[in-house]
């Protein structure tokens, strides 16, 4: 850890002596959150050029694992922006944190997706390589850009129902709709309990009361036919 | 050797000329009318909250069978059975003289989110069953179940079998696992009660989408780069239209019944290997004793040969009957081949019985 990485937590760690304490340091705070936020950014661009400009294959490997590492980068700056605090704020945060919990789940399934896909796609230009030009081609001559077009969904579908029906396909694809579905758990807690603040409805007492009259209901039929 | 050989300027011409047809089908896509929902004159009969039982006018001389009630799949909408004046099966059956009702179990909202299988299968469909058999005094009807509805038709008929006389399922599955039903390897790995806790109901957009992966370029690029063809046929682009209308009509699904069906069938392919329990009363495929004739598609991707097969083996009946259309899925509602072969089918069918 530098000095100035000391410095910093011992900052944070300081109460605040006043209202315009807290605010620069709070100022201070997204000011250094910024300046991280900057340097991520640019690392990012580095991966991207680097990886458009090298081979595929070893090459989207380390970008999976370039973008993994400015994402828990990012997280924990992220994190350090907050202070930590306690009483009814502290749960308020926890709430955030598992918000973005969430939301970096979220984009990891997005991404193994992604990848998978991105081998589909691979194999499907093989796949129309080997069709037009390869050792076993076989066929009609291919004349005019349709009759490419209908050979590359052919070459598609064949390397995306490979793909498709294996065990990795199916547990991404379970897990990107997991992810989704708890990040939607997460926002709709946090809009609810808004709604609670204000008096408002929310989606959880009027699913109470959905129930309620789906359990009357049916106890209503039971009865009228005795 | 390469089978490639596209001329370079030939290829700026033929891209010229896909462009110019894609846009001129595009512009006259967008001047038609909306499509409607269904062609053939018919009465709502019978209401029980949003699920209509509707019966269709003859249009020809009562062939003097028993009506034909027809239970569709929850997950779309059942106008695909009356597309239009020629790619309409109802047409075909009315046509052969058959008494034809049809179930739209309408949209769920928000209030239907406890909705059970109980509910659709001995509430719903068991309702309309009455509906005809009172007010028609007969002591039986032929059910014809398409796809989720002919499982949804299984299990009622099982539970059931004295309202039925005759069972005719279409591209329905029966065993969820077999090896080439992808749906079934996709969704097995789903928390589904955690699915429906936090979306409630399951948006239609999100089963559309599903349904449009299992073969994402055949039923995208391909579909629309087929506009070009078409481009200058107002009646195809007019069935086009149509077709396009009921893929993305997909009603949402009652949350807990959605649940129960994933879990149930899906995931633990109860109606196979048993332990199926809908409203408090096991189901078991071995009471259907009717006779049944089970339709299927050979290039079927969502319900494959495979998953529709086995039911022989498991109903109780002696009189069952297989046929095998030649197509797929969508195919065998609307193909050309299907409005003859269908009706006629299992007009003959239930005909001889």
């Amino acid at each position: 850890m530098s000095n100035s990485d000391e410095f910093r937590h011992v900052e944070r760690d300081v109460p605040f002596a006043s209202h315009a304490d807290a605010e620069s340091a709070a100022i201070h705070r997204i000011r250094e959150f910024a300046d991280d936020y900057l340097d991520i950014t640019r690392e990012l661009c580095k991966l991207v050029e680097a990886h458009a400009s090298g081979a595929p294959g070893a090459a989207s490997q380390a970008f999976g694992k370039g973008l993994d590492q400015l994402r828990n980068a990012l997280k924990e700056k992220f994190e350090r922006l907050y202070v930590p605090v306690f009483g009814s704020l502290r749960a308020q945060q926890q709430a955030t944190e598992g918000l973005m919990a969430t939301s970096v789940r979220w984009q990891r399934a997005v991404t193994r997706v992604s990848e998978l896909l991105s081998t589909v796609a691979a194999d499907a230009v093989e796949k129309l390589i080997a069709a037009l030009a390869g050792p076993d081609a076989s066929g009609p001559p291919v004349t005019s850009l349709r009759q490419l077009h209908e050979l590359w969904v052919d070459c598609g579908e064949q390397a995306f129902s490979v793909a498709a029906h294996c065990e990795d396909f199916a547990a991404a694809q379970a897990e990107l709709l997991a992810a989704m579905v708890e990040m939607r758990f997460e926002q709709r807690r946090q809009i609810e309990e808004w709604a609670r603040a204000l008096n408002l409805p929310t989606r959880g007492e009027i699913d109470a009361i959905h129930r309620r009259l789906h359990e009357l209901g049916r106890v209503l039929r039971e009865e009228q036919k005795r | 050797m390469t089978r490639f050989a596209i001329d370079a300027t030939q290829a700026a011409g033929e891209l010229a000329d896909f462009s110019r047809r894609l846009m001129a089908g595009a512009r006259s896509l967008a001047e038609l009318e909306a499509p409607g929902e269904g062609c053939s004159a018919r009465d709502d009969v019978h209401h029980e909250d949003r699920v209509v039982l509707y019966r269709y006018r003859p249009l020809a001389a009562s062939a003097g069978l028993p009506p034909l009630l027809i239970c569709y799949a929850l997950v779309n909408r059942p106008y695909m059975m009356d597309l239009q004046p020629d790619r309409s099966l109802i047409r075909g059956l009315l046509a052969r003289g058959l008494d034809v009702y049809l179930i739209d179990w309408g949209y769920p909202e928000a209030a239907d989110r406890f909705l059970e299988l109980d509910d659709y299968v001995n509430r719903y469909l068991a309702g309309c069953i009455d509906h005809i058999r009172r007010t028609l005094d007969v002591p039986a009807v032929n059910l014809l179940g398409v796809c989720q509805g002919g499982t949804l038709a299984l299990c009622h008929t099982a539970l059931h079998p004295d309202g039925v006389r005759n069972l005719v399922t279409m591209v329905t599955p029966v065993d969820f696992h077999t090896p080439e039903n992808l749906l079934s390897k996709w969704v097995r790995g789903v928390d589904v009660d955690r699915m429906v806790e936090v979306l409630g109901n399951i948006p239609g957009e999100l089963l559309n989408a599903t349904f449009l992966s299992l073969m994402p370029l055949r039923l995208s690029s391909q579909k629309y780069a087929g506009i070009a063809d078409i481009a200058d046929d107002p009646a195809a682009l007019a069935s086009f239209l149509r077709m396009e209308k009921w893929i993305f009509d997909s009603p949402d699904q009652a949350g807990t019944a959605f649940a129960q069906f994933i879990r149930w069938f899906f995931q633990e392919n109860r109606l196979v290997l048993g332990g199926l329990v809908i409203g408090g009363r096991r189901v078991e495929l071995r009471q259907i004793d009717c006779p049944m004739l089970n339709i299927h598609a050979s290039q079927d991707h969502l319900v494959p040969p495979s998953a529709t097969l086995p039911l022989r083996g498991l109903i109780g009946s002696h009189d069952y009957t297989s046929f095998e259309f030649d197509g797929g899925h969508i195919g065998i509602y609307v193909s050309a081949k299907a409005q003859v072969l269908l009706p006629r089918t299992i007009a003959e069918w239930l005909e001889n019985r």
